[in-house]
């Protein structure tokens, strides 16, 4: 794909002007806490800083950008899905946000470029996690509970009342899923559906245009590439 | 060998079952989107199509593959989504997508291109398969190769249509100027020489072509540049946008971004149709697909009619570089639409001499008569309408379930009795569940007080609640057994800004912004009020939509029937059993007929159409009265009055008592204005 000479102009800048080079020890923290926290995690696998940086590269188009010094990642422009979901904890974000940025990104102003980059390293993070809903007990709760089932009970309205799931008092109840009747006694354990973290996508440039651009340009694989080829001709 | 056989028989029950798009126009999407509040002001549109007609227990439901990038982004970024319609064009919900757009429907199976994880939550798969009328989907995962490709079926569909009448218009680039009345009926598909030149039905802003993106919309760069837009409703059932950079006489050459993928043009258009029809697809640059198509003749553009919806874009006209070697046009640009004859659509009518539209049956749906209504009051937000949405979406998931009963093994109580201290029926947890879903979903909804919970709902994520919904979801539900109507009873009231939920849960019926119920009989009716008249609608289950039956509904001054429980008339006060006396002989003026179903949405709905009265007074047992205040008899108040009818407690003004809990009862008698005065007085009231 031939990718236009004015925006390779524009990023080719970045090898003679280390103005480029600004946000790097941002990024590199910021990828190295989500590489130490989420390095447990199913399917991982330790994620390489200028990928990211890459993706400032192209989402700024560098220090010549209006945003260069306010949101340089593009999060929080109107219209724009990520800052919501980051705000909302949703869609998986609030799984491997930190709980200080998640409370910067609620509190603080998102035009602040380091937040910002911050902000977008999470939303990339949330796009390529894979995350499934379980019904996780309370570890505290360490006792079996007994309900008696009153006449208009559902198991959904059981479990909204003693605060667990309709999972796991099926699971604790065998034969609860099929039918409960008045006066019948059941088990249960405090408990809540939970987000997991079940796998990963492998963050390549063509899963981030994917899930982080969501196709809103057809060249954002190509651009993260050149970008990336850019980095090794860099010598500062 | 046997494999493959098989596999051609699976392949051609699949391609049976595969469900073309029924024709909504796109000036009817592009509103629904609208209305639907779907288009966010702060993305640009980019695309949208109707991809595909989902049938979900039934009914047909439309599925839109709507896309957008964020404005002002210096790298754009896209959100995409597919937003599911009711056959009303109402949206049941929206799933977003990156690249894994929706291609086409298999009954209630939507086929993706690629794998979704709806919400981003796994697992993801490439067909979503929808239940509860759209409000449950659950993902799998097919071979692509297994998909029930509907390519075949198109081109077979292909040659049969001729176009004979295109609406041209000439709407602005960049305004979103629909139903315009300026657009031309032209007696055969032609050139016109209008610009600037933008079909009205297309996005406002198209973009630019690249390879990856063949279903982009054109956009600005190339001035010359010209979309083709088949827009999937015969052509086939995916959404194919085609970009050339002219169309000059017949000609249509493909640009070069998408010249090189000759088979998506080929199935675009149907090579075959093509064949000697006069449309030269060229690429400028003499590729291999300029080779394929050239063997076509130049000769006129009617041979697109192969396609009956293809508009024709152009930005700007079309200078003397562009016109390669066709001399016979030299500003062509054009866009045209075919008004489908037949069907849905009746035709084109003509209007004022030089305008036309498209001539549609008109039936008024409930949605479009609640918009009609409130986009001239202050509500014009469209958040009632979206809000009523819920409910009527509830009750035709109800009304389905009713006609399954007796097939479903759904007779009979549960085994539990609900609060009232009532058994309680499987079809009351459905209903129930279904309000509550429904209704729940609607971030205008700050509560819900329903029969069946003791206790009401409160939505306290409802940031910008505004309402406060009481209903009654499936009252005579013992009917049920007996197969006797039975009906729902909603009741609506507004939360005021910055109150809490808690302290205006108990309102006068006065207060109500809207009332109605819907009755499940031979036909489903649902009867609504606003504070503005009485309409009644009918469930239509060829489309699935409520249609406006019964306009500005008005209850006859004084009717022939009464209707009351006659086995508890020995404990009736004495001052109702003098009056019913009255109504038996004859001192109201006329014979009275005795009518009683005990479905009081069924004896209301009588008493509404015929007139007379219905009572249940208290009774020794019951002293206070049997029916619930704030869900039978406030919002069947509403409606009779607002029909010209009366209605009381026995005490006075049903809509003027003050509740003090949620499950409150009273007695209740409405009916026609000289029946109820005729009680009130009696009583000395």
């Amino acid at each position: 794909m031939v990718l236009d000479p004015r925006w390779t102009a524009t990023v080719d800048d970045g090898l003679k002007n280390a103005e480029w080079d600004k946000y790097d020890e941002t990024i590199k923290r910021e990828v190295a806490g989500y590489n130490q926290r989420l390095g447990s995690t199913t399917g991982y696998t330790q994620v390489d800083w200028k990928l990211l940086k890459a993706v400032l590269w192209v989402e700024s188009g560098g220090p010549t950008s209006r945003e260069w010094n306010k949101k340089v990642m593009q999060i929080g422009n109107p219209g724009d899905a990520a800052y919501g979901v980051l705000k909302r904890g949703a869609e998986g974000s609030q799984m491997v946000m930190s709980t200080q940025l998640w409370e910067d990104i609620r509190k603080k102003d998102i035009s602040d470029p380091t937040l910002n980059i911050r902000a977008a390293v999470a939303y990339v993070f949330t796009r390529l996690g894979k995350f499934t809903e379980a019904s996780i007990e309370d570890p505290s709760d360490a006792f079996d509970h007994t309900y008696i089932v009153a006449s208009g009970d559902s198991l959904w309205s059981i479990a909204h009342k003693v605060g667990t799931t309709q999972l796991s008092l099926k699971a604790r109840n065998p034969g609860a899923g099929k039918a409960i009747h008045p006066k019948q006694k059941l088990v249960y354990r405090r408990a809540s559906m939970q987000l997991t973290v079940s796998g990963w996508r492998d963050f390549t440039t063509a899963n981030i245009a994917t899930y982080y651009n969501g196709g809103g340009d057809a060249q954002y694989a190509a651009k993260l590439n050149y970008v990336l080829d850019l980095f090794k001709k860099v010598k500062r | 060998m046997r494999l493959r056989l098989a596999t051609l028989v699976v392949c051609t029950v699949l391609l049976t079952l595969a469900a073309p798009a029924q024709d909504w126009p796109r000036t009817r999407v592009y509103s629904a989107l609208q209305a639907g509040r779907l288009l966010d002001p702060d993305r640009e549109l980019v695309h949208f199509s109707l991809t595909c007609t989902l049938r979900i227990e039934g009914s047909s439901y439309p599925v839109v593959d709507l896309r957008e990038v964020v404005k002002g982004a210096a790298t754009a970024r896209g959100v995409n989504h597919i937003v599911l319609f009711d056959s009303t064009l109402h949206p049941v919900r929206t799933i977003a997508y990156n690249l894994e757009r929706p291609l086409f429907c298999v009954e209630n199976h939507l086929y993706l291109l690629g794998d979704l994880a709806v919400g981003n939550l796994q697992p993801e798969g490439n067909v979503l398969t929808f239940s509860h009328h759209g409000a449950t989907v659950a993902v799998s995962h097919v071979d692509a190769n297994a998909y029930p490709l509907p390519t075949t079926r198109e081109r077979k569909a292909l040659p049969s249509r001729l176009l004979r009448n295109f609406c041209l218009a000439d709407a602005e680039l960049g305004q979103q100027s629909l139903f315009r009345r300026d657009a031309k009926l032209l007696q055969d598909a032609q050139l016109v020489r209008r610009s600037p030149a933008l079909h009205h039905l297309a996005v406002h802003k198209a973009r630019d072509l690249h390879a990856p993106r063949l279903d982009g919309l054109a956009r600005g760069r190339d001035p010359l540049e010209v979309s083709l837009v088949g827009a999937g409703h015969r052509v086939g059932q995916r959404h194919r946008v085609f970009i050339g950079n002219q169309v000059l006489a017949g000609d249509l050459e493909v640009r070069e971004g998408a010249a090189h993928l000759c088979e998506h043009v080929d199935v675009a258009l149907g090579p075959r149709s093509l064949r000697g029809r006069g449309v030269v697809l060229n690429d400028r640059r003499g590729g291999e697909c300029a080779k394929r198509f050239e063997v076509a003749a130049v000769d006129r553009v009617t041979p697109l009619n192969l396609c009956l919806d293809i508009l024709f874009l152009a930005h700007r006209p079309l200078d003397r570089d562009g016109l390669g070697a066709v001399q016979n046009l030299r500003r062509p640009t054009v866009m045209a639409r075919l008004w489908r004859p037949g069907g849905v659509c009746a035709g084109t009518r003509r209007h004022g001499g030089d305008h036309c539209y498209p001539c549609w049956v008109m039936i008024t749906t409930i949605q479009s008569h609640i918009l009609d209504q409130h986009l001239q009051s202050d509500d014009a937000s469209g958040t009632f309408s979206w809000t009523l949405s819920g409910i009527t979406l509830a009750t035709k998931m109800i009304a389905a379930e009713i006609r399954k009963a007796g097939l479903n093994d759904v007779y009979g109580a549960a085994g539990a009795t609900n609060v009232q201290g009532e058994a309680q029926q499987k079809l009351d947890v459905f209903a129930n569940e279904a309000m509550l879903h429904c209704l729940g979903l609607r971030d205008s909804v700050a509560a819900l007080i329903s029969e069946e919970n003791d206790e009401p709902v409160i939505f306290e994520q409802h940031e910008n609640g505004k309402y406060i919904i009481v209903f009654d979801p499936l009252d005579g539900s013992s009917n049920i057994d007996v197969n006797v109507n039975v009906g729902t009873i909603f009741s609506i009231f507004r939360k005021p800004d910055g109150a809490s939920v808690e302290s205006v849960l108990l309102q006068t019926g006065a207060n109500q912004v809207a009332a109605g119920y819907v009755l499940y009989g031979p036909s489903t009716v649902f009867v609504y009020t606003t504070g503005s008249g009485v309409f009644g609608f009918t469930l239509d289950p060829a489309i699935g939509a409520y249609v406006l039956s019964f306009d500005s509904m008005k209850m006859p001054e004084q009717g022939s029937y009464y209707s009351v429980n006659e086995a508890n008339y020995e404990t009736f006060p004495a001052t109702y059993q003098q009056y019913l006396t009255e109504l038996r002989t004859g001192q109201m003026g006329r014979t009275y007929s005795s009518r009683y179903i005990g479905s009081l949405v069924a004896d209301f709905h009588r008493t509404l159409l015929k007139g007379g009265i219905f009572l249940y007074p208290p009774t020794d047992k019951q002293p206070k009265g049997k029916l619930r205040l704030l869900y039978e008899a406030n919002p069947l108040a509403l409606i009779a009055e607002q029909a010209g009818g009366r209605a009381t407690t026995g005490h006075g003004r049903v809509l003027d008592v003050v509740p003090t809990n949620i499950h409150e009862r009273t007695s209740l008698i409405v009916g026609s204005r000289l029946e109820v005065e005729r009680l009130e007085r009696i009583l000395g009231i």
